[in-house]
Protein backbone atom coordinates (compact mmCIF):
# COMPACT_ATOMS: atom_id res chain seq x y z
CA UNK A 1 0.00 0.00 0.00
CA UNK A 2 1.33 3.42 -0.96
CA UNK A 3 0.45 5.82 1.80
CA UNK A 4 0.06 9.49 1.00
CA UNK A 5 -2.51 12.20 1.76
CA UNK A 6 -4.77 11.18 -1.12
CA UNK A 7 -4.60 7.50 -0.15
CA UNK A 8 -5.67 8.35 3.41
CA UNK A 9 -8.51 10.58 2.17
CA UNK A 10 -9.63 8.04 -0.43
CA UNK A 11 -9.49 5.20 2.10
CA UNK A 12 -11.53 7.16 4.63
CA UNK A 13 -14.18 8.07 2.04
CA UNK A 14 -14.31 4.46 0.81
CA UNK A 15 -14.93 3.12 4.33
CA UNK A 16 -17.57 5.79 4.93
CA UNK A 17 -19.28 5.02 1.63
CA UNK A 18 -19.23 1.28 2.26
CA UNK A 19 -20.78 1.71 5.73
CA UNK A 20 -23.42 4.13 4.45
CA UNK A 21 -24.15 1.91 1.43
CA UNK A 22 -24.68 -1.11 3.70
CA UNK A 23 -26.99 0.92 5.98
CA UNK A 24 -28.98 2.19 3.00
CA UNK A 25 -29.41 -1.38 1.68
CA UNK A 26 -30.45 -2.68 5.12
CA UNK A 27 -32.91 0.12 5.88
CA UNK A 28 -34.16 0.17 2.30
CA UNK A 29 -35.03 -3.53 2.35
CA UNK A 30 -36.77 -3.13 5.75
CA UNK A 31 -38.78 -0.17 4.48
CA UNK A 32 -39.60 -2.03 1.26
CA UNK A 33 -41.07 -4.91 3.24
CA UNK A 34 -43.15 -2.64 5.48
CA UNK A 35 -44.44 -0.40 2.73
CA UNK A 36 -47.68 -1.26 0.99
CA UNK A 37 -49.88 0.85 -1.30
CA UNK A 38 -52.89 -0.20 0.79
CA UNK A 39 -51.59 1.51 3.95
CA UNK A 40 -53.58 4.45 5.27
CA UNK A 41 -52.19 7.95 4.51
CA UNK A 42 -51.38 8.44 8.24
CA UNK A 43 -49.47 5.16 8.40
CA UNK A 44 -47.62 6.02 5.18
CA UNK A 45 -46.67 9.41 6.59
CA UNK A 46 -45.37 7.88 9.82
CA UNK A 47 -43.32 5.29 7.87
CA UNK A 48 -41.92 8.01 5.68
CA UNK A 49 -40.92 9.98 8.77
CA UNK A 50 -39.36 6.88 10.29
CA UNK A 51 -37.25 6.33 7.20
CA UNK A 52 -36.26 9.94 6.94
CA UNK A 53 -32.77 8.85 8.03
CA UNK A 54 -32.60 6.45 5.07
CA UNK A 55 -33.18 9.27 2.61
CA UNK A 56 -30.74 11.50 4.44
CA UNK A 57 -28.12 8.74 4.14
CA UNK A 58 -28.87 8.23 0.45
CA UNK A 59 -28.50 11.99 -0.06
CA UNK A 60 -25.17 11.93 1.79
CA UNK A 61 -24.10 9.00 -0.42
CA UNK A 62 -24.84 11.13 -3.50
CA UNK A 63 -22.57 13.90 -2.19
CA UNK A 64 -19.79 11.50 -1.17
CA UNK A 65 -19.86 9.78 -4.55
CA UNK A 66 -19.63 13.11 -6.35
CA UNK A 67 -16.59 13.84 -4.19
CA UNK A 68 -14.98 10.41 -4.57
CA UNK A 69 -14.85 10.47 -8.39
CA UNK A 70 -12.24 13.29 -8.70
CA UNK A 71 -10.49 12.08 -5.53
CA UNK A 72 -9.89 8.70 -7.19
CA UNK A 73 -8.16 10.33 -10.17
CA UNK A 74 -6.17 12.63 -7.88
CA UNK A 75 -5.04 9.48 -6.03
CA UNK A 76 -3.90 7.88 -9.30
CA UNK A 77 -2.17 11.13 -10.25
CA UNK A 78 -0.36 11.15 -6.89
CA UNK A 79 0.98 7.63 -7.64
CA UNK A 80 2.66 8.69 -10.92
CA UNK A 81 6.07 9.56 -9.36
CA UNK A 82 6.17 6.10 -7.71
CA UNK A 83 6.88 4.37 -11.05
CA UNK A 84 9.60 5.67 -13.37
CA UNK A 85 7.85 3.98 -16.32
CA UNK A 86 4.60 5.90 -15.74
CA UNK A 87 4.34 9.33 -17.34
CA UNK A 88 0.75 9.98 -16.35
CA UNK A 89 -2.38 8.41 -14.79
CA UNK A 90 -2.60 5.95 -17.69
CA UNK A 91 0.72 4.38 -16.64
CA UNK A 92 -0.63 3.95 -13.09
CA UNK A 93 -3.76 2.24 -14.41
CA UNK A 94 -1.50 -0.39 -16.03
CA UNK A 95 0.59 -1.10 -12.95
CA UNK A 96 0.29 -4.79 -12.12
CA UNK A 97 -0.42 -5.93 -15.69
CA UNK A 98 1.55 -9.07 -16.45
CA UNK A 99 2.33 -9.90 -12.82
CA UNK A 100 1.44 -13.14 -11.04
CA UNK A 101 0.78 -11.99 -7.46
CA UNK A 102 -2.18 -10.07 -6.07
CA UNK A 103 -1.01 -7.03 -8.07
CA UNK A 104 -2.46 -8.66 -11.20
CA UNK A 105 -5.91 -7.54 -10.04
CA UNK A 106 -4.95 -3.83 -9.98
CA UNK A 107 -5.65 -3.03 -13.68
CA UNK A 108 -8.98 -4.89 -13.51
CA UNK A 109 -9.97 -2.99 -10.37
CA UNK A 110 -9.17 0.34 -12.04
CA UNK A 111 -11.28 -0.63 -15.06
CA UNK A 112 -14.17 -1.63 -12.77
CA UNK A 113 -13.89 1.67 -10.89
CA UNK A 114 -13.82 3.68 -14.11
CA UNK A 115 -17.21 2.17 -14.95
CA UNK A 116 -18.81 2.14 -11.49
CA UNK A 117 -17.90 5.74 -10.59
CA UNK A 118 -20.07 7.37 -13.29
CA UNK A 119 -22.70 4.63 -12.90
CA UNK A 120 -23.02 5.41 -9.18
CA UNK A 121 -23.45 9.13 -9.91
CA UNK A 122 -26.13 8.37 -12.49
CA UNK A 123 -27.97 5.99 -10.15
CA UNK A 124 -27.73 8.45 -7.24
CA UNK A 125 -29.17 11.17 -9.48
CA UNK A 126 -31.94 8.84 -10.66
CA UNK A 127 -32.82 8.05 -7.03
CA UNK A 128 -32.81 11.76 -6.20
CA UNK A 129 -35.15 12.83 -9.01
CA UNK A 130 -37.57 9.99 -8.15
CA UNK A 131 -37.41 11.04 -4.49
CA UNK A 132 -38.15 14.68 -5.39
CA UNK A 133 -41.12 13.64 -7.56
CA UNK A 134 -42.45 11.38 -4.80
CA UNK A 135 -42.13 14.14 -2.18
CA UNK A 136 -44.55 16.32 -4.15
CA UNK A 137 -47.35 13.75 -4.01
CA UNK A 138 -49.91 13.26 -1.25
CA UNK A 139 -49.95 9.43 -0.93
CA UNK A 140 -46.36 8.63 -2.03
CA UNK A 141 -47.25 6.31 -4.91
CA UNK A 142 -43.60 6.10 -6.00
CA UNK A 143 -42.27 5.02 -2.62
CA UNK A 144 -41.44 1.44 -3.65
CA UNK A 145 -39.53 2.66 -6.69
CA UNK A 146 -37.69 5.24 -4.59
CA UNK A 147 -36.76 2.51 -2.09
CA UNK A 148 -35.73 0.17 -4.92
CA UNK A 149 -33.49 2.87 -6.38
CA UNK A 150 -31.98 3.51 -2.92
CA UNK A 151 -31.24 -0.22 -2.43
CA UNK A 152 -29.69 -0.47 -5.91
CA UNK A 153 -27.61 2.63 -5.13
CA UNK A 154 -26.44 1.12 -1.82
CA UNK A 155 -25.43 -2.13 -3.55
CA UNK A 156 -23.52 -0.36 -6.32
CA UNK A 157 -21.80 1.94 -3.83
CA UNK A 158 -20.85 -1.17 -1.81
CA UNK A 159 -19.24 -2.72 -4.89
CA UNK A 160 -17.53 0.53 -5.87
CA UNK A 161 -16.14 1.29 -2.40
CA UNK A 162 -15.01 -2.34 -1.87
CA UNK A 163 -13.17 -2.28 -5.21
CA UNK A 164 -11.58 1.05 -4.29
CA UNK A 165 -10.49 -0.19 -0.85
CA UNK A 166 -9.05 -3.35 -2.47
CA UNK A 167 -7.14 -1.18 -4.94
CA UNK A 168 -5.68 0.83 -2.08
CA UNK A 169 -4.73 -2.18 0.04
CA UNK A 170 -3.25 -4.53 -2.61
CA UNK A 171 0.55 -4.29 -2.47
CA UNK A 172 2.02 -2.59 -5.50
CA UNK A 173 5.45 -4.17 -5.24
CA UNK A 174 5.30 -6.20 -8.47
CA UNK A 175 5.22 -3.22 -10.70
CA UNK A 176 5.97 -4.22 -14.27
CA UNK A 177 4.48 -1.90 -16.83
CA UNK A 178 4.01 -4.47 -19.55
CA UNK A 179 3.48 -1.97 -22.38
CA UNK A 180 5.13 1.20 -21.11
CA UNK A 181 2.95 4.26 -20.56
CA UNK A 182 0.38 5.98 -22.78
CA UNK A 183 2.92 6.58 -25.56
CA UNK A 184 2.88 2.86 -26.32
CA UNK A 185 -0.92 2.66 -26.47
CA UNK A 186 -2.48 6.02 -27.35
CA UNK A 187 0.17 7.07 -29.88
CA UNK A 188 0.11 3.70 -31.63
CA UNK A 189 -1.52 3.62 -35.03
CA UNK A 190 -3.54 0.60 -33.82
CA UNK A 191 -5.24 2.49 -30.95
CA UNK A 192 -8.97 1.65 -30.69
CA UNK A 193 -10.13 5.26 -31.21
CA UNK A 194 -8.42 5.19 -34.64
CA UNK A 195 -10.74 2.43 -35.89
CA UNK A 196 -13.20 4.91 -37.50
CA UNK A 197 -10.28 6.47 -39.40
CA UNK A 198 -9.44 3.05 -40.82
CA UNK A 199 -13.05 2.66 -41.91
CA UNK A 200 -13.76 6.20 -43.11
CA UNK A 201 -10.38 7.15 -44.55
CA UNK A 202 -8.59 10.47 -44.40
CA UNK A 203 -11.39 13.03 -43.87
CA UNK A 204 -12.03 11.38 -40.50
CA UNK A 205 -10.51 14.28 -38.55
CA UNK A 206 -12.65 16.94 -40.22
CA UNK A 207 -15.67 14.63 -40.00
CA UNK A 208 -15.09 14.18 -36.28
CA UNK A 209 -14.64 17.92 -35.81
CA UNK A 210 -17.90 18.62 -37.63
CA UNK A 211 -19.62 15.68 -35.96
CA UNK A 212 -18.77 16.95 -32.49
CA UNK A 213 -20.27 20.39 -33.16
CA UNK A 214 -23.26 19.13 -35.14
CA UNK A 215 -24.23 16.56 -32.50
CA UNK A 216 -23.71 18.80 -29.48
CA UNK A 217 -25.27 21.94 -30.95
CA UNK A 218 -28.06 19.76 -32.37
CA UNK A 219 -28.65 18.37 -28.89
CA UNK A 220 -28.68 21.90 -27.46
CA UNK A 221 -31.21 22.95 -30.12
CA UNK A 222 -33.45 19.96 -29.34
CA UNK A 223 -33.19 20.66 -25.62
CA UNK A 224 -33.96 24.35 -26.19
CA UNK A 225 -37.03 23.31 -28.19
CA UNK A 226 -38.11 21.01 -25.40
CA UNK A 227 -37.54 23.67 -22.76
CA UNK A 228 -39.03 26.72 -24.44
CA UNK A 229 -41.75 25.47 -26.79
CA UNK A 230 -44.98 25.40 -24.81
CA UNK A 231 -46.61 22.77 -27.04
CA UNK A 232 -43.97 20.14 -26.23
CA UNK A 233 -45.11 17.59 -23.67
CA UNK A 234 -43.16 14.70 -22.16
CA UNK A 235 -43.87 12.04 -24.74
CA UNK A 236 -41.88 9.20 -26.26
CA UNK A 237 -41.59 11.02 -29.60
CA UNK A 238 -39.53 13.73 -27.87
CA UNK A 239 -37.71 11.76 -25.19
CA UNK A 240 -36.48 8.86 -27.34
CA UNK A 241 -34.63 11.13 -29.85
CA UNK A 242 -33.16 13.11 -26.96
CA UNK A 243 -31.93 9.96 -25.22
CA UNK A 244 -30.54 8.59 -28.50
CA UNK A 245 -28.88 11.97 -29.12
CA UNK A 246 -27.29 11.90 -25.66
CA UNK A 247 -25.87 8.41 -26.30
CA UNK A 248 -24.56 9.38 -29.75
CA UNK A 249 -23.05 12.60 -28.38
CA UNK A 250 -21.26 10.57 -25.68
CA UNK A 251 -19.65 8.31 -28.31
CA UNK A 252 -18.69 11.15 -30.67
CA UNK A 253 -17.45 13.43 -27.87
CA UNK A 254 -15.37 10.55 -26.44
CA UNK A 255 -13.68 10.03 -29.81
CA UNK A 256 -13.29 13.81 -30.22
CA UNK A 257 -11.61 14.04 -26.81
CA UNK A 258 -9.03 11.35 -27.65
CA UNK A 259 -8.41 12.18 -31.30
CA UNK A 260 -8.65 15.99 -31.41
CA UNK A 261 -9.16 17.74 -28.05
CA UNK A 262 -6.36 16.07 -26.04
CA UNK A 263 -3.59 16.54 -28.67
CA UNK A 264 -4.68 20.15 -29.36
CA UNK A 265 -5.04 21.26 -25.74
CA UNK A 266 -1.82 19.51 -24.72
CA UNK A 267 -0.10 20.99 -27.82
CA UNK A 268 1.25 17.52 -28.62
CA UNK A 269 -0.07 16.68 -32.12
CA UNK A 270 0.70 12.93 -31.97
CA UNK A 271 -0.16 12.33 -28.32
CA UNK A 272 -3.74 11.14 -27.82
CA UNK A 273 -3.79 10.41 -24.08
CA UNK A 274 -6.87 11.94 -22.36
CA UNK A 275 -5.39 11.08 -18.93
CA UNK A 276 -2.70 13.73 -19.47
CA UNK A 277 -5.42 16.38 -19.27
CA UNK A 278 -5.80 15.60 -15.54
CA UNK A 279 -2.35 16.95 -14.74
CA UNK A 280 -1.64 19.24 -17.69
CA UNK A 281 -5.01 20.90 -18.36
CA UNK A 282 -7.34 20.32 -15.39
CA UNK A 283 -9.53 23.24 -16.52
CA UNK A 284 -10.61 21.19 -19.56
CA UNK A 285 -12.05 18.58 -17.19
CA UNK A 286 -14.72 21.11 -16.16
CA UNK A 287 -15.93 21.08 -19.78
CA UNK A 288 -15.95 17.27 -19.68
CA UNK A 289 -17.81 17.34 -16.35
CA UNK A 290 -20.45 19.71 -17.74
CA UNK A 291 -20.89 17.42 -20.73
CA UNK A 292 -21.39 14.36 -18.50
CA UNK A 293 -23.89 16.28 -16.36
CA UNK A 294 -25.77 17.29 -19.52
CA UNK A 295 -26.00 13.68 -20.74
CA UNK A 296 -26.97 12.43 -17.27
CA UNK A 297 -29.71 15.10 -16.97
CA UNK A 298 -31.31 13.79 -20.17
CA UNK A 299 -31.09 10.26 -18.70
CA UNK A 300 -32.64 11.39 -15.43
CA UNK A 301 -35.49 13.07 -17.33
CA UNK A 302 -36.16 9.76 -19.10
CA UNK A 303 -36.04 7.93 -15.75
CA UNK A 304 -38.61 10.36 -14.34
CA UNK A 305 -40.84 9.87 -17.37
CA UNK A 306 -40.51 6.08 -17.22
CA UNK A 307 -40.76 5.50 -13.48
CA UNK A 308 -42.59 8.50 -12.00
CA UNK A 309 -45.57 8.72 -14.33
CA UNK A 310 -48.83 8.26 -12.43
CA UNK A 311 -52.03 10.15 -11.64
CA UNK A 312 -50.63 12.10 -8.73
CA UNK A 313 -47.48 13.22 -10.54
CA UNK A 314 -49.32 14.18 -13.73
CA UNK A 315 -49.87 17.88 -12.79
CA UNK A 316 -46.18 18.66 -12.24
CA UNK A 317 -44.32 15.96 -14.19
CA UNK A 318 -44.07 17.97 -17.43
CA UNK A 319 -42.59 20.96 -15.61
CA UNK A 320 -40.25 18.69 -13.63
CA UNK A 321 -38.88 17.07 -16.81
CA UNK A 322 -38.63 20.48 -18.46
CA UNK A 323 -36.41 21.69 -15.60
CA UNK A 324 -34.12 18.67 -16.01
CA UNK A 325 -33.91 19.35 -19.74
CA UNK A 326 -33.05 23.01 -19.08
CA UNK A 327 -30.16 21.86 -16.84
CA UNK A 328 -29.01 19.59 -19.69
CA UNK A 329 -29.26 22.52 -22.13
CA UNK A 330 -27.09 24.78 -19.97
CA UNK A 331 -24.54 21.98 -19.49
CA UNK A 332 -24.33 21.12 -23.21
CA UNK A 333 -23.91 24.77 -24.19
CA UNK A 334 -21.42 25.44 -21.40
CA UNK A 335 -19.39 22.38 -22.38
CA UNK A 336 -19.26 23.32 -26.08
CA UNK A 337 -18.31 26.95 -25.32
CA UNK A 338 -15.57 25.85 -22.89
CA UNK A 339 -14.18 23.23 -25.27
CA UNK A 340 -14.16 25.73 -28.16
CA UNK A 341 -12.27 28.26 -26.04
CA UNK A 342 -9.81 25.57 -24.91
CA UNK A 343 -9.14 24.55 -28.51
CA UNK A 344 -8.83 28.12 -29.79
CA UNK A 345 -6.52 29.26 -27.01
CA UNK A 346 -4.25 26.19 -27.19
CA UNK B 1 -35.12 36.81 -12.52
CA UNK B 2 -34.19 37.54 -8.93
CA UNK B 3 -30.90 39.17 -7.92
CA UNK B 4 -29.35 35.88 -6.71
CA UNK B 5 -30.29 34.21 -9.98
CA UNK B 6 -28.47 36.93 -11.94
CA UNK B 7 -25.43 36.44 -9.69
CA UNK B 8 -25.59 32.69 -10.32
CA UNK B 9 -25.73 33.16 -14.10
CA UNK B 10 -22.82 35.64 -14.00
CA UNK B 11 -20.75 33.24 -11.89
CA UNK B 12 -21.45 30.42 -14.34
CA UNK B 13 -20.46 32.58 -17.32
CA UNK B 14 -17.29 33.71 -15.52
CA UNK B 15 -16.32 30.04 -14.96
CA UNK B 16 -17.14 28.96 -18.51
CA UNK B 17 -15.16 31.81 -20.10
CA UNK B 18 -12.56 32.48 -17.40
CA UNK B 19 -11.30 28.95 -16.75
CA UNK B 20 -10.06 28.20 -20.30
CA UNK B 21 -8.37 31.62 -20.45
CA UNK B 22 -6.69 31.12 -17.06
CA UNK B 23 -5.67 27.57 -17.98
CA UNK B 24 -4.22 28.67 -21.30
CA UNK B 25 -2.21 31.46 -19.65
CA UNK B 26 -0.90 29.06 -17.01
CA UNK B 27 0.24 26.57 -19.66
CA UNK B 28 2.24 29.19 -21.58
CA UNK B 29 4.87 29.46 -18.85
CA UNK B 30 5.69 25.75 -18.70
CA UNK B 31 9.24 24.47 -18.95
CA UNK B 32 10.49 22.75 -22.11
CA UNK B 33 8.80 19.35 -22.64
CA UNK B 34 9.07 16.52 -25.12
CA UNK B 35 7.21 17.55 -28.30
CA UNK B 36 5.83 14.02 -28.67
CA UNK B 37 4.50 13.01 -25.25
CA UNK B 38 5.00 16.06 -23.03
CA UNK B 39 7.47 14.44 -20.64
CA UNK B 40 10.07 16.56 -18.85
CA UNK B 41 13.33 16.42 -20.84
CA UNK B 42 16.48 15.18 -19.13
CA UNK B 43 19.43 17.09 -20.56
CA UNK B 44 21.53 13.91 -20.97
CA UNK B 45 19.02 12.30 -23.40
CA UNK B 46 17.79 15.41 -25.20
CA UNK B 47 17.22 15.20 -28.96
CA UNK B 48 16.57 18.28 -31.10
CA UNK B 49 15.04 18.15 -34.53
CA UNK B 50 15.26 21.13 -36.91
CA UNK B 51 12.42 21.08 -39.41
CA UNK B 52 11.44 23.32 -42.31
CA UNK B 53 11.90 27.06 -41.79
CA UNK B 54 14.41 26.30 -38.99
CA UNK B 55 11.65 25.39 -36.55
CA UNK B 56 13.22 23.28 -33.78
CA UNK B 57 11.51 20.73 -31.52
CA UNK B 58 13.00 18.95 -28.52
CA UNK B 59 12.39 15.35 -27.42
CA UNK B 60 13.02 13.33 -24.28
CA UNK B 61 14.67 10.38 -26.04
CA UNK B 62 15.70 8.86 -29.36
CA UNK B 63 12.52 6.79 -29.58
CA UNK B 64 10.19 9.80 -29.32
CA UNK B 65 12.23 11.68 -31.92
CA UNK B 66 12.12 8.70 -34.30
CA UNK B 67 8.36 8.37 -33.81
CA UNK B 68 8.00 12.07 -34.71
CA UNK B 69 10.16 11.84 -37.83
CA UNK B 70 8.24 8.75 -39.04
CA UNK B 71 5.00 10.72 -38.96
CA UNK B 72 6.20 13.81 -40.82
CA UNK B 73 5.74 14.16 -44.56
CA UNK B 74 9.20 15.65 -45.09
CA UNK B 75 12.53 14.63 -43.56
CA UNK B 76 14.03 17.04 -41.03
CA UNK B 77 16.78 19.45 -41.97
CA UNK B 78 18.96 18.25 -39.10
CA UNK B 79 18.81 16.06 -36.00
CA UNK B 80 20.98 16.82 -33.00
CA UNK B 81 21.53 14.31 -30.21
CA UNK B 82 23.30 14.65 -26.85
CA UNK B 83 26.55 12.91 -25.98
CA UNK B 84 25.96 11.09 -22.69
CA UNK B 85 29.53 11.70 -21.50
CA UNK B 86 30.09 15.40 -22.22
CA UNK B 87 26.36 16.32 -22.45
CA UNK B 88 27.17 18.31 -25.57
CA UNK B 89 24.84 18.49 -28.55
CA UNK B 90 26.20 16.75 -31.66
CA UNK B 91 24.93 16.07 -35.17
CA UNK B 92 23.24 12.65 -35.21
CA UNK B 93 25.25 11.64 -38.30
CA UNK B 94 28.49 12.00 -36.33
CA UNK B 95 27.26 10.12 -33.25
CA UNK B 96 27.73 6.49 -32.18
CA UNK B 97 24.53 4.80 -31.04
CA UNK B 98 24.66 1.87 -28.61
CA UNK B 99 21.71 -0.38 -27.79
CA UNK B 100 22.33 -1.81 -24.32
CA UNK B 101 20.53 -3.29 -21.30
CA UNK B 102 20.31 0.16 -19.66
CA UNK B 103 16.90 1.76 -20.05
CA UNK B 104 17.43 5.44 -20.79
CA UNK B 105 13.78 6.45 -20.64
CA UNK B 106 11.51 4.10 -18.63
CA UNK B 107 8.29 5.53 -20.07
CA UNK B 108 9.25 4.83 -23.67
CA UNK B 109 11.57 1.88 -22.92
CA UNK B 110 14.33 3.51 -24.93
CA UNK B 111 17.62 1.57 -24.66
CA UNK B 112 19.62 3.48 -27.27
CA UNK B 113 22.48 5.57 -25.93
CA UNK B 114 24.45 8.29 -27.72
CA UNK B 115 28.20 8.92 -27.68
CA UNK B 116 30.47 11.28 -29.54
CA UNK B 117 33.61 9.13 -29.18
CA UNK B 118 33.96 5.53 -30.29
CA UNK B 119 35.91 4.69 -27.12
CA UNK B 120 33.03 5.81 -24.90
CA UNK B 121 30.55 3.88 -27.03
CA UNK B 122 32.62 0.69 -26.84
CA UNK B 123 33.09 1.09 -23.09
CA UNK B 124 29.31 1.41 -22.56
CA UNK B 125 28.60 -1.52 -24.89
CA UNK B 126 31.05 -3.78 -23.06
CA UNK B 127 29.91 -2.78 -19.59
CA UNK B 128 26.16 -3.06 -20.24
CA UNK B 129 25.88 -6.00 -22.67
CA UNK B 130 25.25 -3.72 -25.64
CA UNK B 131 26.42 -3.26 -29.19
CA UNK B 132 27.13 -0.34 -31.45
CA UNK B 133 24.45 0.11 -34.12
CA UNK B 134 25.56 -0.16 -37.73
CA UNK B 135 24.90 2.63 -40.25
CA UNK B 136 21.70 0.99 -41.48
CA UNK B 137 20.45 0.46 -37.91
CA UNK B 138 21.23 3.99 -36.76
CA UNK B 139 18.23 6.11 -35.78
CA UNK B 140 17.21 8.75 -38.35
CA UNK B 141 19.42 7.09 -40.98
CA UNK B 142 16.61 6.54 -43.48
CA UNK B 143 14.86 9.88 -43.16
CA UNK B 144 17.79 12.23 -43.35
Amino acid sequence: MILNAYAVLDGFISILRFALGALVVLMGVMAWRQWSPELSPEKKKSLEDRYYLLFLQAFLLLGLNLFSWPIFYLLLESYVPEWPGAMCVFGVTRVGAGTVGSSRFLPVLVKVLEVTKPAVIFLAGAWFVLYLANRRTATYPLMRRVLGAAVALGLLVGLDSAAEAAYLVIPKTEKFLSAGCCTAVYNASSRPSKLPESLLGLPYRSLLYGGYYWVNIGMAALLAGYTFLPKVRPEKKWLVPLLAGAVISMIISGLFLVEIAAPTILQLPYHHCPYDLISEAPDSLVAAGLFVLGCFSVGWAVVVYGLAKCGETEPFLAEFIRKLMSIALVCYLGSVVMMTLELQLA
Amino acid sequence: MKKWQYSFVLLGLAIIVGLPIAGSLARRNRKERCALDGVKIEAIYRVRIVEDQSQARSFCCIRCAEFWVERRDFPPQAVYVTDEVTRREIDSQLAYFVRSSVVASPATRNRIHVFQNLADALKHANTHKGRILTDSEKPFSRKE
